[in-house]
């Protein structure tokens, strides 16, 4: 469904290392971009969506865990890859709590890593797909009227018709019409579907429920 | 008084006027005693001496001037001499008119009459004492010179300025006596230094360098001469040490002692081989806490390898991929290879428990092999390590492993030191330059936490710690090896923050060997 080219950043202060991996996966295809310090990745702007970060861990200055930090705060979504030249289960664990994809040992195997970019770039991809859907709704929702969007919030509280009418005022047929309008224009097939898209539109969640 | 002596006494001064006068003006003590030992006549020095009227002399009241304790000696050879005819010569301590008894020496001469017989002696005394106490202070010094040259537990030979020897002591000859050749017959008259040149010839590098001391002391130009060396004695290998001081007389000489220092030197060995195995065992414990980074600097080449390695598989299997690509994966394969061979080089070095031996060693390159081994740990601590490295430095002679290890050591702490630093501020810096003419000086300066000024001077002192899980062996390891190099170690707090340990070696072929 998209055809971008995916992309890896490298991030590793040994040149060798970087020139290798940057060589390696450019063979296999992908974009890559290599930086030999966080600070000088950080600086970039990750202008695209498939993406996935190799980043070592003991780096000078910011460290990789610092990185991985940085980029949840700032709520920039980059599935992570940690190499590091000594595992040590309380840097894995805490990497891995954080969000990490996955934590290697180096020397690491070319499927090994490849196996997971892969991973990394269907967490984008799925990300994305859920990205657009979501787009799709909220514009199938803001064609809704004032009244429908009212009836909608009803409807997904579980409120039945006669209740609706009954609070609104207004007659049980209408409320009818209203839903079947809503139900189209949101193109939903069921009551359970149009449940789900106001769910993913995080609709009712900071309101208080009526 | 016997009538006898009376008369005989009354008949030498009678028959004798002139003898008597001619008694009297010589300056002497004389007396005269006759076949019997008993006293005739005494001249004027002898009764002014004693203090007594020569009538209180006569017979046998002369006697009673002599010490009790000389008396029987000295009567024993006179009446020898009598018997036979013969002159005497005794000597005994003679009451004086204080009552002071002082030394005598008594010379009888006999006196015979027309006939050949015997009839009396002309006794002469002089005053010894003053030769005595000279005597008795010359028997002393001997006696004394003799105790002290004969217990030395070394073995002793007194030259003369040419280098003959002109004494030994008792060791001297014993050791001489077990020597084979040459040595057996080195004692008194022998040229010391000529022996030293046979063996100089027969190319003895200690045989040249005891010449060259002992030759230095006889001419005053140094003020004595040390020199240890091992001596292939049969039964076993001994040590010695050679000593030569200056014999304090005008015509000049020598003192040469050989100590053999065999014990001590073994002790010295054993303590090093115990001090070598102490650091062996600390360098491993070091470099087991630092596991984490060796690991990652040997998985840095490595992955660069793997990753070098796969990327020529895949271009070889493009069709028409370009020779070029393929040698340049392969070089950088054969680069990091290397690259990981000097890490594991290094590894093995300080892992490694035997002895290297002494080498002339570049100090600023062991320094660089300590640092690029440290420098993940210096990243992961957030350190900024920092080398001030005089490229002219000189040589020093030691042993690589161990140096490297007082390095390591230092930055080790320092890295500990600073842990309460804020990141971006950990700095630590290591400065070699060359001092004080022929010395090397290395600095390893921290801006940590420092040592508190009641704790400064313990620091190198063993189990001393400020570590929670510390032994506390670190620094006292670092110190033996420091002065097992001839050099010295100190600490001292910085003036703004943290501490510099300050580290001198003597420079390769000054002070060492």
């Amino acid at each position: 469904m998209n055809g971008e080219r995916p992309t890896v950043f490298v991030v590793d202060d040994d040149d060798s290392v970087r020139r290798g991996l940057e060589r390696l996966l450019r063979l296999r295809g992908y974009r890559v971009e290599s930086f030999a310090s966080a600070e000088e990745f950080l600086q970039q702007e990750i202008k695209y969506q498939i993406v996935c970060l190799v980043l070592d861990v003991t780096l000078p200055g910011i460290n990789g865990l610092e990185v991985q930090n940085f980029l949840l705060q700032q709520g920039i979504l980059v599935p992570i890859i940690f190499l590091t030249g000594h595992g040590d289960i309380p840097t894995a664990v805490r990497a891995v709590k954080s969000g990490a994809i996955s934590f290697l040992t180096k020397p690491c195997g070319e499927a090994e890593l490849v196996s997971e970019i892969e991973n990394a770039f269907a967490i984008c991809r799925k990300e994305l797909e859920t990205r657009c859907e979501v787009t799709d709704i909220r514009h199938r929702y803001a064609t809704l009227t004032e009244r429908e969007s009212e009836i909608l919030s009803f409807v997904v509280s579980g409120k039945l018709n006669k209740q609706t009418a009954s609070e609104l005022g207004i007659v049980e047929n209408t409320v009818k019409v209203h839903r079947r309008r809503v139900m189209r224009k949101m193109h939903a097939e069921s009551l359970a579907e149009l449940v789900k898209m106001t769910q993913k539109l995080n609709l009712y969640q900071q309101r208080p429920r009526v | 008084m016997d009538a006898v002596i009376e008369e005989s006494a009354e008949h030498f001064v009678g028959t004798n006027g002139q003898y008597r006068s001619f008694l009297d003006a010589a300056p002497l003590l004389m007396c005269v005693l006759d076949t019997q030992l008993r006293g005739v006549y005494f001249n004027q020095n002898w009764v002014s001496f004693t203090g007594h009227r020569q009538g209180d002399l006569l017979g046998d009241q002369w006697v009673s001037d002599i010490h009790p304790q000389d008396r029987d000696r000295c009567f024993a050879g006179m009446r020898k001499a009598l018997k036979a005819g013969e002159r005497f010569d005794s000597e005994f301590r003679l009451r004086r008119f204080d009552g002071e008894f002082c030394h005598m020496s008594i010379s009888g001469a006999p006196q015979f009459s027309r006939e050949g017989r015997l009839e009396h002696y002309i006794s002469t005394i002089t005053d010894v004492s003053a030769r005595k106490v000279a005597e008795d202070a010359l028997r002393h010094s001997e006696l004394h010179r003799h105790a002290v040259f004969g217990s030395s537990v070394g073995h002793v030979a007194v030259i003369d300025c040419a280098g003959r020897i002109i004494g030994v002591n008792n060791n001297w000859l014993r050791f001489a006596r077990q020597q084979s050749g040459r040595l057996r017959c080195v004692g008194c008259g022998v040229n010391y230094l000529e022996v030293c040149k046979c063996a100089m010839n027969d190319g003895d590098p200690n045989a040249e360098a005891a010449y060259h001391g002992i030759i230095a002391v006889l001419n005053g130009s140094v003020p004595e001469f040390i020199m240890e060396y091992r001596c292939p004695t049969p039964g076993e290998e001994l040590w010695f040490e050679m000593v030569v001081h200056p014999l304090c007389r005008q015509e000049g000489g020598g003192i040469i002692t050989h100590l053999n220092i065999t014990k001590r030197y073994r002790a010295e060995v054993q303590a090093q081989t115990l001090l070598h195995e102490l650091a062996h065992v600390s360098r491993v414990a070091v470099l087991g806490e630092l596991t984490a980074s060796v690991t990652h600097e040997l998985s840095q080449p490595l992955m660069a390898i793997q990753t070098h390695a796969q990327a020529a598989k895949r271009v070889l299997a493009i069709k028409g991929a370009a020779q070029s690509e393929i040698e340049e994966l392969v070089t950088d394969i054969l680069a990091d290879n290397s690259r990981a061979e000097r890490i594991l080089q290094q590894l093995r070095a300080l892992l490694k428990k035997g002895r290297v031996g002494l080498k002339p060693l570049k100090v600023n390159n062991l320094i660089r092999n300590v640092a690029d081994l440290l420098e993940d740990e210096a990243t992961k601590r957030k350190v900024k390590v920092s080398l001030h490295l005089d490229p002219a430095l000189p040589q020093v002679l030691g042993e690589r492993i161990q140096l490297q290890q007082i390095v390591l050591n230092l930055m080790v702490n320092a890295f500990e030191a600073m842990r309460g630093v804020k990141t971006g501020g950990r700095e630590l810096a290591i400065e070699t330059a060359a001092v004080e003419g022929d010395r090397v000086s290395i600095l390893v300066r921290d801006n940590g936490c420092g040592i508190s000024s009641d704790k400064v001077d313990r620091v190198f002192e063993p189990f001393f710690t400020t570590k929670p899980d510390g032994l506390g062996m670190g620094l006292a390891i670092c110190r033996s090896i420091v002065e097992v190099h001839g050099g010295r170690i100190s600490v001292a707090n910085n003036a703004e923050k943290g501490v510099t340990f300050r580290i001198v070696l003597p420079v390769l072929g000054k002070g060492n060997l």
